[in-house]
């Protein structure tokens, strides 16, 4: 903003704010000034405990990233092993016409008006090198054919915006071609890795999980203790001891939270009313100390990782005997699950093919995985009238309810989630279609870029999903967004502080823990201790705008 | 006429074009796809500057409320403080406005357009650049805020963890306090 004297008077007014428009072949990112939309480099000892190549010292920021001296044969060998391996990985590579269908639908884009976050150009960071060195026309023509040549500069760059996507698969919904780039994202990570590039807030809970079973790194006795100690606190609740088996052998079902279940919040009261639920129906179910993780940062960093960290769900479920999985409100576990397990650890066929013991119905679209969605469970329950409900019990909620990508999208879990909020609930208010369902908006900080050093760009990306949240927030009056995910509720209070304060967020089964009325039960409070005043109610018409 | 009528007259030409000087802000892929997609919850920043332009520029013509102001700059400020631009990138739009009014001024045919109600009018942008200003900084320091707040909850929850981890013995004996319950501890409650 220097003055520069030959300007007229006009223009010295003005500010030269436009930015250089380079093109966007040129790879160069300034890290020192982009502070707030990178994360950090993965610690060495989390490294080096998972046995990852390069463990080191280094920093994004950082102009020497120490890399091995032979880095660009081995991504060229990873390209190339990949290739082979993945038949999608080629098309993918080949098959985009550029139509630019895909350009505006991610957040990160819709909020930061960065170029390379359109998903077709992000894609593209790699493809030009693919192109280069893979196909006949770029080994000939290299530029002018699309072609860039693999540089550090460019490795750098893949670090910056394949870091930026949040592999949730909004852009692959409207790609006629059912490219996926989230999967591109998923391999250049893992090209990335080869060589000792990675960011802590993945390696770190891969690295407490691979030891203790959970991403937060807590050892059976603690865990057994936050188990109990929830327990404890429903009793305050609802006046009932409900038993909490921990590596029960012999019983039915085996029951995987994410661990933020029984140590966050919000996540904890969510929690408390799986407590409360599968007490009331008398489900035979245990947890165990060593599956103690539904969620599966191994996905985010690579499928060798995501296999060693998903088998000890399979691993436990067959030492512990039970017949079937019943999964909790996760969101990546279900992509992990519903599209990789089979293929990476399956047959899970030690284990029955699910059967509510409550109401008999055979969950088949779980035959294969024998793992099944709390919410489908419930919403069974719900269908089959096995369990009595007061949806009053929330009417100091008006709520809304975001799709997490992985079960909405990797999963097509859409209708189960509103079918019990609109039992459990008095007042459910959708967002705008186009933010919804298939199309849902991202929290902004999934796939283990949720970290406070990343704040500013997961707020850039959060924005589309704040705006339809403030949207009926104005219209309805909503004060909670309710979800089904742990990152979500670890991560989108903070986005809703910043662009709208106010709203809380929720799980699905913490409203069905305050609706459920329990034998025995003497309450006073829901299950955040907030008095209950009996026959709450509002002006506003319940249920209007509600889908069942 | 006067001023305001004649601006009045002018409003959708103002508009589109202190909207033009505000998207040159951005890249070439970005700014046409804010300008030209109209559904806001697909566009939530094109539609935050689309409206927020025209609620200013009615309400420097009718003289509002600092208020009232500052909503309308804050759909506009909020975005932009979180997006990579520098304090004076951020809020230099409100400023992009005066060029704007020149123009369509020394296009005028309309001589007995009132001088000092022209520099009225430009001091009112000008309080609407500090207002802007004022708004930009909160927005930083709520950013700030909840990187502290998350900072802090996290470290307390881990020194809790590592006691435990570690198995200290009074981290232990606070753990087995019956009135100390995690549904407390997990919001940073019963801190030391
Ligand atoms: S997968 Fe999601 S974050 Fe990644 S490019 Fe597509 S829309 Fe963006
Ligand atoms: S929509 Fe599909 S084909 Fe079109 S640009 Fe995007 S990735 Fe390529």
């Amino acid at each position: 903003m220097s003055e520069n004297p030959a300007k007229k008077p006009e223009e010295l007014s003005r500010i030269d704010y436009q930015p250089p428009q380079k093109s966007w072949m040129d790879p160069s990112i300034d890290f020192k000034k982009k502070r707030g939309s990178w994360c950090y480099s993965g610690a060495t000892k989390n490294v080096a405990y998972l046995d990852l190549p390069n463990p080191r010292e280094w920093s994004p920021a950082d102009e020497d990233w120490k890399l091995p001296e032979n880095w660009k044969e081995i991504i060229f060998e990873g390209i190339r092993e990949r290739m082979d391996k993945y038949r999608s990985f080629r098309l993918f590579m080949d098959i985009c016409v550029r139509c630019g269908a895909c350009a505006d639908k991610c957040h990160y884009f819709i909020g930061s008006g960065d170029p390379k976050n359109m998903p077709v150009l992000r894609a593209e960071l790699l493809r030009s090198i693919y192109r280069n060195d893979f196909t006949a026309a770029g080994k000939l023509l290299g530029k002018w054919a699309g072609g860039r040549e693999l540089t550090v500069d460019v490795l750098k760059e893949w670090f910056y915006y394949f870091f930026q996507c949040t592999e949730c698969r909004r852009c692959s919904v409207f790609c006629p071609y059912g490219i996926d780039t989230a999967e591109i994202t998923m391999h250049v990570r893992e090209l990335l890795a080869l060589v000792g590039i990675g960011i802590n807030w993945i390696l770190e809970p891969v690295a407490n999980c691979y030891r203790t079973g959970n991403h937060l790194g807590v050892p059976p006795h603690a865990f057994r203790d936050n188990i109990e100690f929830a327990a404890d606190d429903l009793k305050d609740v609802i006046g009932i001891q409900v038993d909490a088996p921990i590596n029960k052998k012999g019983a039915e079902i085996l029951v995987i939270v994410p661990s933020a279940d029984y140590f966050a919040s919000p996540h904890y009261y969510t929690f408390l009313g799986y407590l409360a639920l599968f007490h009331e129906i008398g489900l035979d179910y245990t947890f165990s100390a060593y599956a103690s993780e539904g969620g599966n940062f191994g996905l985010f960093h690579s499928r060798e990782m995501l296999k060693r960290l998903n088998a000890k769900i399979y691993a436990e479920a067959k030492r512990l005997g039970v017949k079937w999985i019943l999964g909790c409100e996760c969101g990546h576990m279900w992509r992990v699950v519903h599209q990789y397990m089979d293929t990476v650890n399956g047959p899970a066929d030690f284990l029955e093919e699910p059967v509510s013991p409550i109401t008999g119905t055979r969950f088949d679209n779980a035959r294969s995985t024998k793992m099944v969605h709390i919410c489908e469970f419930t919403a069974d329950l719900i269908h089959n009238q096995k369990i009595k409900l007061d949806p009053s019990r929330n009417d100091h909620w008006k709520v809304t309810f975001h799709d997490s990508c992985n079960p909405a999208r990797a999963m097509g879990l859409i209708e189960e989630p509103r079918y019990v909020l609109n039992n459990v609930c008095n007042y459910f208010y959708e967002m705008p279609e186009n933010t919804i369902k298939e199309q849902t908006f991202c929290c902004g900080s999934g796939s283990g870029l949720g970290t406070d050093e990343n704040l500013e760009m997961r707020l850039r990306g959060g924005l589309p999903r704040a705006n339809a949240v403030k949207h009926v927030h104005e219209k309805h009056g909503v004060n909670v967004l309710s979800c089904i995910c742990a990152i979500d509720k670890a991560t989108l209070p903070d986005l809703l502080k910043y662009w709208i304060p106010g709203i809380e967020v929720c799980g699905i089964h913490e409203l069905v823990g305050n609706a459920l009325i329990m034998e025995g039960e003497e309450r006073t409070t829901d299950l955040r201790g907030t008095p209950l005043t009996a026959g709450e109610s509002s002006s506003d018409e319940p249920g209007e705008e509600t889908h069942v | 006429m006067n001023l305001n009528a004649y601006l009045r007259q002018k409003e959708s030409a103002i508009l589109e074009q202190w909207l033009q000087e505000m998207l040159a802000q951005y890249p070439a892929d970005a700014s046409g796809f804010f300008r030209k997609e109209r559904d806001p919850f697909a566009n939530p920043v094109g539609d935050g500057m689309r409206k927020g332009v025209r609620a200013l520029l009615h309400l420097l013509l009718d003289n509002g409320a600092d208020e009232d102001f500052i909503q309308a700059l804050d759909s506009i400020v909020r975005i932009k403080a979180v997006q990579e631009f520098t304090p004076s990138e951020a809020v230099a739009f409100v400023f992009l406005l005066k060029p704007v009014i020149r123009r369509q001024l020394s296009e005028s045919s309309n001589q007995e357009l009132d001088w000092n109600e022209i520099l009225l009018l430009e001091s009112r942008i000008d309080r609407m650049a500090l207002i802007a200003f004022n708004i930009y900084m909160q927005c930083r320091e709520s950013l700030y805020k909840i990187k502290a707040d998350q900072v802090r909850n996290m470290s307390f929850k881990l020194l809790q963890r590592s006691n435990l981890i570690t198995e200290l013995d009074e981290a232990e004996a606070a753990f087995d306090d019956p009135d100390c319950r995690p549904s407390c501890k997990t919001q940073g409650g019963c801190q030391p």
